[in-house]
C-alpha cells in the first residue's frame, strides 16, 4: 500500500521536474516568437500578456527591408562554411593518423590538440588581432574563418578519432593484399567509412562558428561586413532599446540554426555521446 | 660496396681526415637508407597527414600565445616586467579573480547538479514509459540551437526591470523591482544562471549517455536480492559513472573559464566590476583601455591558472585512458 503511493508520488515528481525543465527552456524562446509577432503596442505594453492576443509581421518586416540584417546572415553563413570546410580539411586526415599510426609523434599532436581546446579565446584575441592586422586580414571574414577554425578544430578531431578507431582492421588489411598504398587506405578505405561522422563534426562546427561572437566583434569593424551576432547585439542601444526589434533580429539570425537542430538532432546527440563514450 | 671504396682510396693523402670522412659517410649512408625504406614504406604517410593540423596549430595557436607572453613583458622593444608588477597590486585585477573563481564555482555546481537532476528524470520515465517524457526529452537540447548573442538578449528582455516578463511574474508573488543586472548583489547569479541555461541540456545528455552504459543485468540481480530503487541508485549507478562524472567536472570547470559573451552581453562587466571575470577584464582593457601589454599580461595569468587545472586533467585522462576509457 505505501510503497504503492511512493511510486506514485515519484511520478509526479519525475514529471515535475520534467515539465519545470522544459518550461525553463523553451520559455525564453517562446517569449521571442510574441515579442516579434504581436502588434507594437501589444508587444512591448505593460503589464505584458503571456498570450498571443494578435498576430503581426510589421515589425519583422521592417527589420529585414530597413537593417541589415540578410547582409550580416549571409556573411555568417560564409564564414561558418568556411569553418565547416577548413575544419574538415584540416581534422580529418589528422584524425585519422591518429587513429591508425600509434607513433610517439602522434601521442604529442593529441595531446597538443587536446590543449588548445582549454585555452579561452580570451587569451588569444589580443595576439590573434595584432596578428592580423601586421598581415592585413583585419575587416576580412578570413581572419574570422581561420580563427574559429582553431577553436572548432579539437571537437573535430576528437569525435574523428573515435569513429576511425571504430572501423574493423580486417577491411583495410584486405586492401593491403590487394596492393593498395597506405595513401590509398586513407583516401579509398576509411574515408568514405566516414561520411556519417563528418557530418555530425560539420554540424558541430557549423553552429560553433555561427555562435562565435568575441572574435567576430573585435577582427571586424566594418558594418556591412559585420556577422550575425555582431549586427544583431548591434541593436541594443545605449540608451534606448527597440526590445520588439532586437527579438526580431535574433529571431531571423536562429532560424537556420534552429532548422539545422530539429532535422538534423540525432547527429548532434550521436555527437555530444559518442565524444564522450570514447 | 662502392661506398666503403671510398674512404679507403682517400688513406693515401691522410689518415686522421679519413677516418672522419669514413664516418660521415656511413652516417650519411645511413641516412639515405632510412629515408629510402622511409619512402618505400610510406612511412611518410602519418606525417604527411598531420601537416594540416600540425601548420595550422603553430600558425594560429602557439605563435600568438607567444606573440601574447612576449608582449606582456616587451613594451616599446624594452624588456620590463612593469605589467606584473602593477598587476600585483591592481585591485582590479585580484577582485576580477575572485569574481573568476565566484562565477567557475557557481557555474560548475549549478550546471551539474540541473544536468543530473533532469537526466536522472528522463531516464527514470523513459524507463518507466511514462507518456510525454520522450517529447518533453527531445526539446532538451534546444538551447544549443540559440546562439549565446540571441539568448542574452532574450534573458536581456526578460530580465528588463521595468518591463520585463520576470519581475512582472514576481509582482504576483509580492516581490517587486528586483534589478536582475544591475544590483551588485544578483547580477553575478543572474549572469552564472543564463550560462546554465545556455548549456546545462549538454551535460544532461552526457550523463544520459553514461546512465545507458551500466548494464542492465545489475540492476536485474539487484533486484533479485531485493534490494531497492533507491539503494541501487547509490551501490550501483552513482558507482559506475563516478568516473564520467568527475571527468565532466573537471571539462566544465576548464570550459567555465572561456565563458565570454554572455557575460559581456547581459553586464559587460558591471555593475561596478560584479561580474567582471578575467576573460572580461582581459577584453577591457585590451579594447577599452587600449592597454595591450596590461591585457596581455592579464591573458598570461589566466593562462597559468587555466594550466593548472588542466594538469588535473590531462592526468586524471591519462588514468582512465589506461583504464580503457571512461565509460
Amino acid at each position: 500500500m505505501s510503497g504503492k503511493r511512493n511510486v506514485h508520488y515519484r511520478k509526479i515528481g519525475i514529471y515535475f521536474i520534467l515539465f519545470f525543465m522544459a518550461i525553463a527552456i523553451v520559455f525564453p524562446i517562446y517569449w521571442m516568437l510574441l515579442t516579434t509577432f504581436q502588434p507594437t503596442s501589444q508587444a512591448t505594453a505593460y503589464p505584458p500578456s503571456l498570450f498571443f492576443k494578435s498576430f503581426s509581421l510589421d515589425k519583422v518586416i521592417e527589420v529585414l527591408l530597413d537593417t541589415s540584417v540578410i547582409k550580416w546572415i549571409f556573411n555568417s553563413f560564409i564564414v561558418a562554411l568556411g569553418v565547416v570546410v577548413v575544419n574538415l580539411l584540416i581534422s580529418v586526415p589528422a584524425a585519422y593518423s591518429i587513429a591508425r599510426y600509434k607513433i610517439k609523434c602522434n601521442t604529442i599532436l593529441l595531446f597538443v590538440v587536446l590543449v588548445t581546446q582549454m585555452i579561452p579565446p580570451a587569451i588569444m584575441v589580443v595576439p590573434l588581432f595584432e596578428i592580423f592586422a601586421s598581415v592585413g586580414l583585419n575587416n576580412n571574414l578570413l581572419s574570422l574563418i581561420l580563427a574559429d577554425s582553431i577553436l572548432t578544430l579539437p571537437i573535430g578531431t576528437w569525435i574523428l578519432i573515435g569513429f576511425f578507431e571504430n572501423i574493423p582492421t580486417e577491411i583495410e588489411e584486405a586492401a593491403i593484399m590487394d596492393g593498395a598504398s597506405k595513401m590509398m587506405l586513407f583516401y579509398r578505405i576509411s574515408l568514405p567509412l566516414t561520411y556519417p561522422a563528418m557530418v555530425t563534426v560539420a554540424i558541430l562546427t557549423f553552429f560553433d562558428a555561427w555562435n562565435e561572437y568575441m572574435y567576430a566583434y573585435t577582427f571586424i569593424s566594418d558594418q556591412s561586413k559585420w556577422v550575425g551576432t555582431v549586427g544583431v547585439a548591434s541593436f541594443m542601444g545605449q540608451f534606448l532599446t527597440d526590445w520588439q526589434a532586437v527579438m526580431a533580429s535574433s529571431l531571423i539570425f536562429s532560424i537556420l540554426p534552429m532548422l539545422i537542430y530539429i532535422f538534423l538532432r540525432k547527429y548532434i546527440v550521436r555527437g555530444v555521446s559518442e565524444g564522450f563514450a570514447k | 660496396m662502392s661506398r666503403s671504396m671510398k674512404p679507403v682510396n682517400k688513406t693515401i693523402f691522410c689518415e686522421g681526415m679519413t677516418i672522419k670522412m669514413g664516418i660521415f659517410n656511413t652516417e650519411i649512408s645511413n641516412l639515405k637508407e632510412k629515408f629510402t625504406r622511409f619512402c618505400r614504406n610510406e612511412e611518410y604517410v602519418p606525417y604527411l597527414l598531420n601537416l594540416l593540423i600540425v601548420l595550422s596549430i603553430v600558425l594560429l595557436f602557439v605563435y600568438p600565445l607567444i606573440y601574447g607572453v612576449l608582449s606582456s613583458v616587451y613594451s616599446k622593444g624594452e624588456f620590463s616586467v612593469a605589467n606584473y608588477s602593477r598587476l600585483l597590486t591592481d585591485r582590479n585585477f585580484w577582485h576580477a579573480l575572485w569574481v573568476t573563481v565566484l562565477y567557475v564555482f557557481f557555474y560548475t555546481v549549478g550546471i551539474m547538479f540541473i544536468g543530473f537532476v533532469t537526466a536522472l528524470a528522463i531516464d527514470v520515465g523513459e524507463e518507466r514509459k511514462l507518456p510525454g517524457s520522450k517529447i518533453l526529452s527531445s526539446f532538451l537540447t534546444l538551447p544549443y540551437a540559440i546562439p549565446d548573442v540571441v539568448g542574452s538578449l532574450v534573458w536581456l528582455w526578460m530580465m528588463n526591470p521595468r518591463h520585463g516578463i520576470i519581475n512582472y511574474l514576481l509582482s504576483f508573488l509580492g516581490i517587486e523591482g528586483l534589478k536582475w543586472l544591475t544590483s551588485g548583489d544578483l547580477a553575478l547569479i543572474s549572469v552564472v544562471l543564463v550560462g546554465i541555461w545556455r548549456l546545462f541540456p549538454m551535460h544532461t545528455l552526457i550523463i544520459l549517455a553514461a546512465f545507458k552504459t551500466v548494464p542492465r543485468s545489475l540492476y536485474e540481480a539487484a533486484d533479485l536480492d531485493g534490494a531497492s530503487t533507491l539503494q541501487q541508485f547509490f551501490y550501483i549507478t552513482l558507482p559506475s559513472i563516478a568516473n564520467i562524472m568527475k571527468f565532466l567536472v573537471l571539462l566544465t570547470v576548464v570550459w567555465s573559464f572561456k565563458r565570454f559573451t554572455i557575460i559581456w552581453l547581459l553586464t559587460r562587466g558591471g555593475p561596478m566590476h560584479a561580474t567582471e571575470t578575467l576573460a572580461i577584464m582581459i577584453y577591457t582593457e585590451a579594447f577599452k583601455f587600449f592597454d595591450r601589454g596590461y591585457a596581455s599580461a592579464i591573458a598570461v595569468s589566466l593562462l597559468i591558472i587555466v594550466g593548472a587545472v588542466s594538469v588535473l586533467y590531462m592526468k586524471f585522462f591519462k588514468e582512465s585512458e589506461a583504464e580503457g576509457g571512461l565509460l
